[in-house]
């Protein structure tokens, strides 16, 4: 489904992806943890081409990112996104958000688009808040309206950038119901993320990234018994005691 | 100021005088914003662009033509405007004052409006242009449907400014011979020989005008763009204001 290999990127000077090779079948679910600056979020930000990467190679449902001439429009149309900041469109409500790339993008006709809007914010615990802005809707649930748009698009891979760490407890709860629920669900995920508690229950594996390399790519059951490596296993008592 | 020379306002056809001038002031102001506004987006677009070869030429007529003092852009029309557009329109052309004094206010209005409307766009928040971009949107169709709609709203109070600027810009067209509302003063006050009064009753409807619309734009409701990009707005326009 997606596969890195030997993938590197700078910014100015700084060199922050160097030689990542991860592959990431279909239907599994990856949390990408690591200290703030080991590349996490510019890993998660090649595999739909926000971020560029310089060499190697990455392949996401058979196309090449890596390659000049790859439509990106295409790639994108297939990789849902998720962000921290949620980065809805202030000027269109819940539903409009929603319903904006299916129309413009796909060309589905608007009562279509709107009736699938609605679904979704129904399956993301928010029928009723379809036709109010973001501004008038909590952290929380502007997360969750940002997840239904992702999904309007049917993408076949959903990231998620940091999606709770702008949230507070309460809400932190709902959005990660709602990522626990797609991953029953089998869509294939990466998260950058340290809800641990989401990463035991949720996912299959965990990567640990310092420095932007990964230091460690084990199955969720055994990272949580035995980190392999030594950084994993400071940063895990870290955050583990807070 | 003495108390005869006030009499002449009492006369009817000395305010039809006024309005003559006044409407020219409008019409040239009006005509004037909105031609420039698309060219204005255009080369903010332009100057926006990651393309060299578009980049720099807008940058170019926006940084020059700023850079020109207005009534200077308004005598050029004025004098060479109709050998401009001879070789279009004919051996003969003669481009109107009117349009003369448009072609010389749009000229100046559209590179300021160009960055205005682009510092509307960088102002808001880049996340917006990730999150429609990583939706599949085109860069023509981010721009359509998230960004201009926002950065517009944004754009509204400084935009209505510049109105204002060129509201007042206007009464430079007179030294090409269009009768705007200053203009028509003048001719008032050298045949009355009362300056002052003549110039305070100009002054006064210049005034109205523009805090009219100076308040209307205050109130004008800025929709729901973040607070984060309002704020930064407002400081961009302090900022312009102390340059």
């Amino acid at each position: 489904m997606i596969e890195f290999r030997d993938v590197h990127k700078h910014f100015g000077l700084l060199h922050v992806l160097r030689g990542i090779t991860l592959a990431v079948r279909e239907g599994e679910v990856l949390v990408i943890i690591g200290p703030s600056g080991s590349g996490k979020s510019t890993l998660l930000r090649t595999i739909n081409r926000l971020e560029p990467i310089e060499s190697g190679t990455l392949v996401v449902d058979g196309i090449a990112v890596h390659e000049i001439n790859t439509d990106v429009n295409r790639l994108r149309k297939r990789v849902g996104m998720v962000f921290q900041s949620f980065n809805l469109f202030p000027h269109l409500t819940a539903a409009e958000n929603v319903m904006l790339a299916p129309t413009k993008v796909h060309g589905i006709p608007t009562k279509e688009a709107r009736e699938r809007a609605l679904a979704l914010l129904a399956k993301v615990g928010i029928p009723e808040k379809a036709d109010v802005h973001p501004a008038r809707l909590s952290g929380g649930q502007q997360q969750r309206v940002a997840i239904a748009r992702a999904l309007a698009m049917e993408p076949k891979v959903m990231l998620f950038d940091e999606p709770t760490s702008a949230l507070d407890a309460e809400m932190i709860r709902e959005v990660l119901d709602v990522m626990r629920q797609l991953a029953k669900e089998g869509m294939t995920m990466l998260v950058v993320s340290h809800e641990l508690g989401f990463a035991r229950e949720a996912s299959d594996r965990v990567v640990f990234m310092d420095e932007g390399r990964i230091i460690e790519d084990t199955p969720t059951a055994d990272f949580f018994v035995s980190p392999k490596e030594e950084r994993a296993r400071q940063f895990l008592s870290k955050v583990i005691r807070h | 100021m003495r108390p005869d020379t006030w009499g002449m306002f009492a006369d009817p056809a000395i305010w039809r005088f006024f309005g003559d001038g006044l409407v020219q002031t409008l019409a040239l102001s009006v005509v004037s914003v909105v031609l420039s506004f698309p060219v204005g987006l255009a080369f903010a677009l332009g100057r926006l662009s990651s393309r060299r070869w578009i980049r720099w030429p807008a940058t170019a007529y926006v940084e020059a033509i700023r850079a020109l003092p207005v009534l200077l852009l308004i005598v050029y029309f004025g004098i060479k405007g109709s050998s401009l557009f001879r070789p279009i329109f004919g051996a003969d052309f003669e481009l109107p004052r009117f349009w003369a004094g448009v072609l010389g206010l749009s000229l100046y209005t559209s590179a300021v409006l160009a960055e205005i409307i682009r510092a509307g766009i960088l102002t808001l928040p880049r996340g917006q242009t990730e999150a429609s971009r990583a939706l599949g949107l085109s860069y023509p169709q981010t721009m359509r449907f998230v960004v201009l709609p926002q950065a517009l709203r944004l754009m509204v109070p400084a935009m209505m400014g510049q109105l204002t600027t060129v509201i007042k810009d206007t009464s430079l067209v007179g030294t090409i011979g269009v009768f705007d509302l200053l203009r028509q003063g003048r001719t008032i006050y050298t045949q009355f020989f009362n300056p002052i009064e003549v110039l305070l009753i100009v002054a006064t409807i210049y005034f109205v005008i523009c805090f009219v619309l100076s308040q209307l734009s205050r109130r004008l409701e800025l929709g729901s763009v973040t607070r984060e990009a309002k704020i930064r707005m407002t400081e961009l326009e302090l900022r312009d204001q102390a340059a």
